[in-house]
């Protein structure tokens, strides 16, 4: 029954009889799938088809030799970074008691990231960023699974870096002091900052490394520089002292400055967002400088274009369903980054593009509409108040629920509707959460509040239900 | 099956197992045409219907790692029509919506089901037939009645061949709802 997976073919080139012609059109007529494919195949002419299908399938087949070595390689990598790791991991998680579910399947989908990395690696010829990138996202996840007393921490990062080919010079010697660094970090990003994710910083640092090689030296410089990073936007003056010890960025020296004389010169700042998963521009990805609302959205090509008033800005780039990245500029008049997608969140919230805007050459500077309290707070409050219906726990529903809603130029949230339904309450209870939550604030385009659409999704799982 | 030796699902089951491209790999490649040509249908140019289709190659072998796929060949396709969809999306800059192969399958599969018993019923729907346009009517009763394609259809009709492709698929739409209406 499945004999015609190969007749389109023959079916394009008038090789089938006619009942055999119409056994298949009467299959296309209950089978969209077949339908399109026919569709499709019907634009070109059948010799055309038959070619491209051949040398697809030798793509095909070439993809899968080369991929074969490619990952044996990668695995040889891995293990010998992974068991250590996961001993260590192990370790930290009988500590911990408490320690959430997430691990493990973090870890393997962490790991699968890696190892897609690494195939696009070797078949698409990027070069070693990409794959600092990808085992720089892994210490990521790890890190965040296990908030390790400072001590730990060495012993991780290390067998990611084994995996890393990362060129640096390792001074491990350093290390404790950098570490002692990052945990100030978080206290300080999580006070206040409403943009930088927790996993932000820790971007910024995988994200100067992939932008900033030349003038970065590691690793662990490039935590000092995020600290200096922190330490600037938050001006929080206890994660200060970190900075003067390992001054040797641009990044570092511009922190310093800007702690001493605040500067408007306004500084253009272009670049693209692709995505990491499959190098696709990304359009649409928030471009915010750090600290202010204020920013920009990338183009259909992913393209970006922002205007900045501040010596050593740091541009956050947020997109549904990515993990937001933090990149300090520098002096650089182009960002290119990547985004990889989001593994952890929970419930995210979506601002989409305010009313109708010309696309003409200077877009306004856009002000997101925003909860009171930052989409952080925001974020927080949803999955705290969050009240698992009881039919949809009882039935395991799992899944995401999305509602869109307006924010008028007054902040009143009005026409509620739900873009993707969950049922059993769930759709319900994410509209309560919303009309009762936090107030709003308008989006604004170059200070006028104008009307726009927000997208609230919240994911149900019965496994992380809160009892 | 002709000169399989397995089943989609014994492949999907094997590679899921093993993580071995090959089976992946034979997969897909059984899916080649049909995948390439959605590709063509959406996006309407050669080279970026290769380049789709050898991008979800890519994509798919992490994802089949760690999806539950109750029914590849649903799956495969709105997979693919979402990916192709995507890069349209981006192409027009609407890029609101998010992609979600769980919900999608479910919906798709439901939609994919209701469709045969219609043909059992043929006898039943003699009376529908008749109040089809005349077009219709003629095109319906040589697919569905004399079971002949459209090449011959359109030859014993004169019809252009788009012609009757759409003649049949609007009297089979049209058969339903009077099937419907009249129980």
């Amino acid at each position: 029954m499945d004999d015609w997976k190969d007749d389109i073919e023959k079916y394009r080139r008038g090789e089938l009889t006619p009942s055999e012609m119409h056994s298949l059109e009467k299959k296309a007529l209950s089978d969209p799938f077949l339908a399109d494919a026919l569709e499709g195949a019907d634009t070109i002419s059948a010799n055309d088809f038959s070619e491209d299908l051949n040398e697809l399938k030798k793509s095909i087949q070439y993809q899968i030799e080369q991929k074969s070595v490619a990952s044996f390689g990668q695995a040889e990598m891995a293990s010998a970074a992974a068991p250590k790791k996961a001993s260590k991991e192990r370790a930290i998680v009988g500590e911990r008691k408490s320690t959430n579910k997430w691990v493990w399947p973090l870890r393997i989908a962490a790991s699968l990231f890696v190892i897609l990395g690494i195939f696009w690696a070797a078949n698409q010829l990027i070069p070693n960023e990409e794959k600092e990138n990808l085992a720089l996202t892994k210490e990521v996840d790890t890190k965040k699974e296990m908030p390790a007393p400072p001590q730990k921490e060495p012993d991780s990062i290390d067998a990611v870096r084994q995996s890393a080919t990362t060129p640096s010079s390792k001074l491990l010697a350093e290390k404790p002091k950098q570490i002692a660094g990052s945990k100030s970090v978080e206290t300080v990003a999580k006070g206040s900052e409403p943009v930088a994710a927790e996993e932000g910083e820790e971007h910024t640092a995988l994200m100067d490394m992939a932008e900033e090689k030349k003038a970065m030296q590691g690793v662990r410089e490039e935590k000092e520089a995020k600290v200096t990073e922190l330490a600037k936007s938050e001006r929080a003056a206890s994660a200060q002292p970190i900075a003067p010890m390992n001054r040797s960025t641009i990044e570092m020296t511009s922190a310093d400055q800007v702690s001493k004389k605040k500067s408007v010169a306004a500084q253009l700042i272009r670049g693209q967002v692709l995505s990491s998963e499959d190098g696709q521009p990304l359009p649409g990805v928030n471009v915010v400088l750090q600290g202010t609302s204020e920013g920009t959205v990338t183009d259909v090509n992913g393209k970006y274009q922002v205007a900045v008033e501040a010596i050593n800005p740091t541009l956050v780039f947020s997109f549904v369903g990515f993990q937001a990245k933090a990149v300090p500029v520098g002096n650089q008049k182009e960002v290119n980054i990547n985004l990889g997608p989001d593994l952890t969140q929970l419930s995210e919230v979506v601002v989409t593009g305010a009313a109708a805007r010309d696309d003409s050459q200077n877009p306004p500077v856009v002000r997101l509409a925003e909860p009171a309290g930052g989409r952080k707070a925001y974020d927080k409050y949803l999955e705290n108040s969050l009240r698992y219906p009881v039919e949809a726990i009882t039935k395991k529903i799992k899944g995401r629920v999305t509602v869109k809603f307006t924010v008028r130029t007054d902040g009143v949230l009005d026409e509620f509707s739900v873009v993707k339904s969950l049922g059993y309450g769930c759709d319900e209870e994410v509209l309560r959460l919303v009309k009762e939550g936090p107030s709003w604030s308008p989006t604004l385009e170059d200070n006028t509040p104008v009307e726009s659409e927000v997208l609230v999704k919240v994911r149900f799982d019965p496994s992380k239900a809160k009892q | 099956m002709r000169g399989h030796s397995h089943t989609d699902m014994e492949l999907l089951r094997l590679y899921k197992e093993s993580g071995e491209l090959e089976y992946w790999g034979e997969l897909y490649t059984r899916y080649t045409s049909l995948v390439y040509g959605v590709c063509l249908k959406y996006l309407k140019d050669r080279d970026e219907a290769k380049d789709a289709m050898m991008q979800l190659f890519e994509k798919l072998v992490a994802t089949l790692l760690t999806h539950d796929v109750e029914n590849f060949k649903s799956w495969l396709y709105v997979t693919a029509r979402n990916h192709c969809l995507m890069q349209l999306r981006v192409r027009k800059g609407k890029y609101q919506q998010e992609f979600s192969p769980e919900l999608v399958e479910t919906q798709f599969l439901l939609h994919l089901d209701e469709e045969p018993e219609m043909e059992q019923n043929l006898s039943k729907l003699e009376k529908c037939i008749d109040q089809l346009a005349n077009d219709q009517q003629q095109c319906v009763r040589l697919f569905y009645l004399q079971e002949k394609c459209y090449k011959e259809i359109a030859g014993l009709t004169g019809f252009d061949l788009s012609k009757v492709k759409s003649y049949i698929q609007n009297g089979k739409r049209n058969l339903k709802i009077c099937m419907e209406q009249n129980g």
